[in-house]
């Protein structure tokens, strides 16, 4: 994908979080065996089914939670690209978003 | 002239195939150049049936002076403490071990069946093995704490699944030119010349390690193995990454993660679903820390190394 | 004359702890039984573990063999999981499991073989001296150069899986590595290495063009008395001497053989079955029985086992080994009219008790079953017909004959990588029933896997050596060493060393014939066998 495709992209994911997108941000994932499952499960979905990606994952726009948890911190967040650098995932992301497959 | 005796318990020969890839000095230049001599060994010795019986009673009376006792494999116990499941010339195996073990000059046990007990000893044990000296983390082992070999030292734990040629080899010639008074032993009985760094030392994948950046799947071009692929470079003592495998490379070079397999405990976690090649997680952070990193240390790291992340990390490093 | 009966304990140089009861009539063995004596009980530590456990303890069961293990296991779980592999991943675990066996040659002729020709027993033979001076331990010309030198193949192994042995680097979907064009020359420059060093210059006495030209028993007369390089190479030495002192007399065997074919072709493999592997292999699969002189192929759902004069309390029927119910003996104690071994027999429905092996590859090279463009190759088989059958001097022969082949295969995969395609394709994780086979150096190897729920419900191993030195079977028919045994004659009873021939002739590896059951119950629980 080229930089202005991406950031199309994440133009068009913004708007969706912005537009009132709910997702399922809870449960978070207490252990592997758990984010594992949600990879799985994300694996089944559509790869161009957008919504349900985000839906599933639990996408927010901002910091989540009481540890204020954001992509800038993740371990699969690309910080000059602004990509989530998760196979199952592979989106352009905002340093701010949050979403459940958090990893640090 | 040293005289050198291998035997195998519950082993796979893996350490002796390790043994025989050395370079500086090989087996052969062990025998020639050092005045090893090799009493027997089962895939080199001579010696057959009645013959080798001899030998070993030799051995074990003094007849024959036993500078040097190599184990590979574990003490098999079962069934019920007979030790019957592993049988060698004529009778158990374990009953020769604690004769030589006696009579040994240095008793050094190689890789980690006969350190730790190894992959037989895992759970639930069915062999009934033992370590020489250790069964898995605790003291004792076969031939029980106390235990000290003719030249006044414990077992020298040379560990490792296999255990390196080198970290056999030099041990040997250590103890063949007189240097095995000089062997310092870390608190597991490894010598610490190998086992004080740690198998992260020397990874050619410590730039993605401090950038944060994650092999997330097999067969990637960049990326540290430590955050998703279960990788234990971190926490395990071992030279892999210093002194390097078959002179070329070393797992985490090569990409597959470390197992920690210079430790006790490994298999880790006995192999349980979801625990092989995955990094255990809690609450999205890794279960087992860098060694001596915690929580607090580590989460504030990841906020300083994602900020000074430069643009390259992000790229294929390894490319064709 | 009475008979003398013969306890060798243990024999070895072949890999784990064999034992061995001859009975001695006139100075020929007249009946043998072969003695599997350790146990570890991998399968039970297997069990209800991860499905990859295997890629991790397998390997691990026998440290000579372990890419071999290896392989079966990422190609059970494959099949298991219905991956898909991409061809740079078949092309490196190809390479993987040739380099271990091209490694194995010279370690095992010159370590565990070769060295008997410096037995005193052959004093007389116009050839000892020179057999001293190349072979005796240690400090013999070839034993140094070719042990030293065994250790190159793997560095390959090293460029690809980080170490040999024990890496765990072929996984389902794939392998975990991605080599770079460094890792691929660097791997050229070691095989060429050990070509040059070795294989033309010690082993051969010509170039391996040269020798390929060999197709027949007469060719390989020609090459003998065409220079004298060629007849005093290590080959030409070695077939010479073995003549002289009548090592093609005996050591023969069961004369039918088995083979589960090997290399998986890069392009016609990657949705592996069970079922579509024989037309996939680049290496044919097949049994070869010498009496009636026919090849098919073989299958998995041929095999079956019997635990009659093994440590098990089974009854005496055959079964396949998905459908055992493993009952161990608690107390082993030998009886060699009952049971006497921790290997059970193995047998094919059809066929009977088979040998394993590289000698067995070869003559199933020799056949024309299987697909058009599969290996074929029909030296062995000549020989085997000019010779009058199988005996051991043969066995050894086809063992290096391998090795130009592995060569050119190993060259193959390098040539055929495609850098920047993947390695690699994440699997999905699922349950269901694998199977994966190789031919480790030593032989026929194959895993079955039993994935429920996520996590391993049985493991099963059916290896070379548990073809080879299996125990009589449900009609007291002998197993194929215990057989090859017979006939051979011993000079010396108090050093019996055609004894150790003949069952170094098969490069036994008993360090994994290992069978698992509770100690303290003796309740089967599982079941675990390598090598």
């Amino acid at each position: 994908m080229h930089s202005d495709q991406e950031q199309k992209l994440r133009e068009k994911i913004g708007r969706m979080l912005a537009d009132g997108l709910q997702t399922q941000t809870e449960p978070f994932p207490e252990n592997d065996t758990q984010f594992g499952q949600l990879l799985t499960q994300l694996r089944d979905i559509d790869a161009k089914d957008l919504k349900a990606k985000l839906v599933l994952s639990g996408f927010t726009n901002s910091p989540y939670g009481e540890d204020r948890m954001r992509c800038q911190e993740c371990m699969y967040y690309l910080v000059h690209r602004k990509w989530c650098d998760l196979p199952e995932l592979a989106l352009p992301v905002e340093p701010d978003w949050w979403c459940r497959l958090w990893r640090i | 002239m040293a005289n050198l005796l291998w035997l195998q318990g519950g082993a796979c020969s893996g350490n002796t195939m390790s043994f025989l890839n050395a370079e500086e000095p090989s087996a052969c230049d062990l025998v020639t150049d050092f005045g090893i001599n090799i009493l027997w060994h089962p895939s080199l010795g001579v010696e057959l049936g009645d013959n080798l019986q001899k030998l070993l009673r030799d051995c074990v009376s003094g007849a024959i002076a036993l500078d040097i006792f190599v184990f590979e494999g574990t003490v098999v116990n079962a069934p019920n403490g007979t030790g019957e499941w592993n049988r060698f010339a004529g009778r158990p195996m374990k009953q020769w071990v604690k004769e030589l073990s006696a009579a040994a000059g240095y008793t050094v046990a190689i890789g980690d069946c006969a350190t730790w007990g190894g992959i037989p000893a895992t759970a639930p044990n069915p062999s009934d093995s033992q370590g020489l000296q250790f069964l898995k983390r605790a003291q004792g082992g076969f031939l029980g704490a106390g235990y000290k070999s003719k030249a006044g030292l414990p077992v020298i734990n040379v560990p490792g699944c296999p255990a390196h040629p080198d970290w056999i080899s030099q041990i040997v010639v250590a103890v063949a030119t007189g240097r095995g008074g000089d062997l310092a032993l870390d608190d597991l009985q490894r010598p610490k010349t190998f086992f004080q760094s740690f198998t992260q030392t020397g990874c050619t994948r410590n730039m993605h390690f401090a950038y944060k950046v994650s092999a997330t799947e097999f067969g990637q071009r960049k990326g540290c193995l430590f955050y998703d692929l279960g990788c234990r470079g971190p926490m395990t003592h071992s030279p892999c990454n210093r002194i390097l495998w078959n002179r070329q490379s070393s797992k985490t070079r090569a990409g597959m993660p470390c197992m920690g397999c210079t430790e006790p405990e490994f298999p880790f976690f006995d192999l349980a679903p979801g625990t092989v090649f995955k990094t255990q997680t809690v609450m999205g952070v890794p279960k087992d820390l860098p060694k001596g990193v915690d929580k607090k240390g580590y989460i504030a790291l990841t906020g300083a190394a994602k900020n000074a992340a430069p643009k390259w990390a992000e790229e294929d490093l390894f490319v064709v | 004359m009475a008979v003398q009966t013969l306890d060798i304990s243990p024999v070895g140089r072949v890999e784990g702890d064999l034992d061995v009861r001859v009975d001695i009539e006139n100075g020929v063995v007249t009946n043998a039984w072969t003695q599997a004596e350790l146990f570890r009980g991998f399968e039970i530590i297997l069990r209800d573990k991860d499905p990859q456990a295997g890629l991790v303890v397998t390997p691990r069961a026998c440290g000579i063999c372990g890419a071999s293990h290896l392989t079966c296991a990422a190609w059970a779980l494959d099949t298991a999981w219905q991956t898909e592999v991409p061809r740079n991943a078949i092309l490196a675990r190809n390479l993987g499991q040739l380099v271990e066996s091209i490694q194995s040659q010279p370690r095992y002729f010159y370590g565990l073989y070769a060295i008997d020709l410096t037995n005193k027993k052959y004093r007389n033979s116009p050839f000892y001296e020179e057999a001293v001076k190349r072979f005796a331990p240690f400090t013999g010309s070839s034993y140094e150069a070719g042990v030293t030198i065994s250790g190159k193949p793997v560095e390959i192994y090293a460029l690809l899986g980080g170490q040999w042995p024990h890496s765990s680097y072929m996984v389902p979907g794939g392998v975990m590595c991605a080599p770079t064009l460094t890792d691929i020359t660097r791997a050229w420059s070691l095989l060429e290495y050990f070509k040059k060093n070795w294989l033309e210059s010690i082993w051969l006495g010509c170039s391996l063009e040269r020798y390929e030209q060999i197709k027949t028993y007469d060719d390989f007369m020609v090459w003998l008395d065409e220079r004298p390089e060629h007849a005093n190479s290590d080959l030409g030495f070695y077939w010479r001497m073995g003549l002289d002192v009548g090592l093609h007399q005996y050591g023969g065997g069961v004369g039918k053989y088995v083979s589960w074919g090997y290399l998986p072709h890069e392009d016609k493999y990657q949705k592996p079955t069970i079922d579509s592997r024989n037309a996939a292999l680049i290496m044919k699969s097949g049994v070869y029985d010498g009496a009636t002189d026919t090849h098919v192929l073989m299958d998995q759902k041929f095999l079956r086992e019997n635990t009659t004069h093994a440590w098990y309390d089974e009854g005496g029927a055959d079964v396949h080994p998905f459908d055992r119910t493993t009952r161990p003996v608690q107390k082993n104690d030998i009886d060699h009219a009952g049971k006497y071994s921790w290997a059970t027999s193995v047998r094919h429905t059809d066929v009977g008790r088979l040998e394993a092996g590289p000698f067995a590859r070869q003559l199933i090279a020799g056949g024309r079953h299987g697909e058009s463009w599969q290996h074929y190759d029909g030296l062995v088989l000549d020989m085997y017909k000019k010779m009058g059958g199988p005996n051991l001097h043969l066995r050894q022969i086809a063992r290096m004959h391998e090795t130009i082949k592995l060569y050119r295969q190993a060259e193959h995969c390098l040539r055929e990588f495609r850098l920047n395609d993947p390695w690699y394709i994440k699997p999905k994780e699922r349950d269901g029933r694998g199977w994966g086979a190789t031919e480790a150096i030593r032989g026929a190897l194959c895993h079955w896997i039993d994935v429920q729920n996520g996590k391993i419900k049985n493991y099963q191993i059916i290896a070379p050596t548990t073809w080879n030195v299996g125990p009589r079977d449900g009609a007291q028919a002998r197993g194929p060493i215990e057989e090859a045994l017979v006939g051979t004659p011993i000079a010396d009873t108090s050093d019996p060393v055609e004894v150790g021939h003949v069952a170094r002739s098969f490069d036994s590896c008993l360090v994994c014939t290992v069978h698992a059951h509770d100690r303290k119950t003796g309740k089967e629980l599982a079941r675990f066998r390598t090598a």
